[in-house]
């Protein structure tokens, strides 16, 4: 099963799906909420990772919106002062909070991996 | 009984009002000795008048009287038995202007610190992909075979690199943001070596000598770095304009026994100029400065002293002559 990889900046997006490459996994791409929704619906995926603040439906209208059990992973620069962080701790398919910037994107693939 | 009313009126004005003749003659004043004087002598301390002399406009404006003395005037001019006066009151402006560039400085820093803060976290995300590209390019055995065997060495150091430009963004936005005053348990020598990294500029010219053991106090990291930032910093510039070559900054603890238990001293001591005796008083007060115009907003000490004392700690000026300054932060030792 893929992996979908939800992010605005093209950069982190490629660097992570290369990442799930070089292990031997397989993602989907979305570059906003809106994208990762529709993606969402006609995709079985075995996990999301999924940014924050993104145009066009962000990764908490995301969460609100999308309907299946599918395990998520926010991908997110906290900052500290976010007031919508209670959806998130909420959301029980939230199994990890990974703070951008990344130490090590390997790291990364091997925890959603094992998490899934 | 009206002269004695109007001259006690007179008088008892607390700003410096004259009246003065054509040729800056102060024909009365409420400063009784001023009269009979020069105006721009006993005034502005001149032997001729003012540039700038409101009188010679005859208009209300503001000028500078004297070398840190900004005053604004008010001129009306009169006619008494056929010779020219001009009464002039002096408002002394010189803390009011201070105050007012002083919050335009604190405005525009805190403009400078938002969009820093905004830049920081933008810089942020292109950089975790050049890191991650990397990461991924050398993780890559197939891609790696392809490249020139230098090609691993030379990927290192871009990942280097990415590492260091991330731990200076880190470090800017833990400073300039602003937590709530926490205490916790903290390595004194840790915290100075992450504001040592945003000093590198400042220490360039200078050496740097540190003895310090892995002692830990309780204070607020964050506050903690921004006192040692302004102390750090102060010693740069005094020793900077003190350029008799290179200045020497040595920082260094001490411990020390009360008989309500016992004190940790960290000790900044600078090879640069010393205080002044006139400043050494006025120290922590706030927009305090010896430093130019527009180099110093005169509230580092003063700011560094609160923050110190928010922690349950001091600050303190131990000792101060021509070849340097000492300045201690006092913790109780854990």
């Amino acid at each position: 099963m893929k992996f979908l990889v939800v992010d605005d900046e093209l950069l982190i997006r490629k660097s992570l799906v290369r990442a799930f490459a070089a292990s031997g996994y397989i993602c989907d791409e979305a570059e906003n909420g809106l994208q990762a929704l529709e993606k969402i619906k006609q995709n079985n995926y075995r996990g999301i990772l999924l940014d924050v603040i993104m145009p066009d439906k962000n990764g908490y209208e995301v969460l609100l919106e999308m309907k299946k059990q599918t395990p998520v992973f926010i991908i997110s620069a906290f900052t500290g002062d976010d007031t919508n962080i209670g959806y998130i701790q909420n959301d029980a398919r939230v199994l990890e909070y990974i703070t951008k910037p990344f130490d090590d994107i390997f790291a990364i693939v091997k925890l959603v991996v094992a998490k899934t | 009984m009206a002269v004695d009313r109007w001259k006690n009126t007179f008088r008892s004005f607390s700003g410096s009002t004259h009246v003065v003749d054509e040729n800056f003659k102060i024909y009365q004043s409420n400063y009784p000795h001023n009269s009979g004087e020069y105006c721009y002598k006993v005034l502005a301390k001149r032997d001729s008048p003012c540039v700038a002399c409101p009188i010679k406009q005859n208009r209300n404006t503001n000028f500078v009287l004297k070398e840190g003395v900004s005053v604004k005037t008010y001129v009306s001019q009169f006619k008494f038995q056929s010779k020219k006066y001009y009464f002039v009151i002096y408002e002394d402006v010189t803390k009011l202007n201070q105050l007012y560039s002083h919050i335009i400085q604190t405005e525009k820093m805190s403009t400078i610190g938002r969009l820093g803060n905004h830049l920081a976290h933008e810089l942020n995300n292109p950089l975790t992909g050049i890191k991650s590209y990397v990461q991924t390019l050398m993780e890559d055995q197939q891609s790696m075979l392809s490249l020139p065997s230098t090609a691993k060495s030379d990927l290192n150091e871009i990942l280097k690199a990415t590492i260091r430009c991330q731990k200076i963004i880190k470090n800017f936005i833990d400073f300039s943001q602003k937590k709530e005053p926490s205490l916790e348990v903290v390595q004194f020598s840790e915290v100075l070596q992450n504001t040592l990294v945003l000093l590198k500029t400042a220490l360039r010219s200078h050496r740097l000598f540190i003895d310090l053991k892995d002692d830990k106090i309780k204070a607020n990291a964050y506050d903690l770095q921004q006192v040692l930032f302004n102390l750090i910093k102060n010693s740069c510039q005094a020793m900077q304009e003190n350029s008799s070559g290179p200045g020497a900054i040595k920082i260094y603890q001490e411990h020390k026994e009360l008989k309500d238990g016992s004190q940790i001293l960290f000790h900044i001591e600078d090879t640069g100029p010393g205080f002044d005796e006139a400043i050494l008083k006025h120290l922590f007060e706030p927009f305090m400065t010896t430093k130019e115009q527009g180099e110093g907003t005169g509230l580092g000490l003063y700011l560094s002293k609160k923050l110190m004392n928010n922690m349950g700690a001091d600050l303190q000026v131990t000792s101060s002559s021509k070849k340097g300054a000492k300045i201690t932060l006092v913790f109780a030792r854990l």
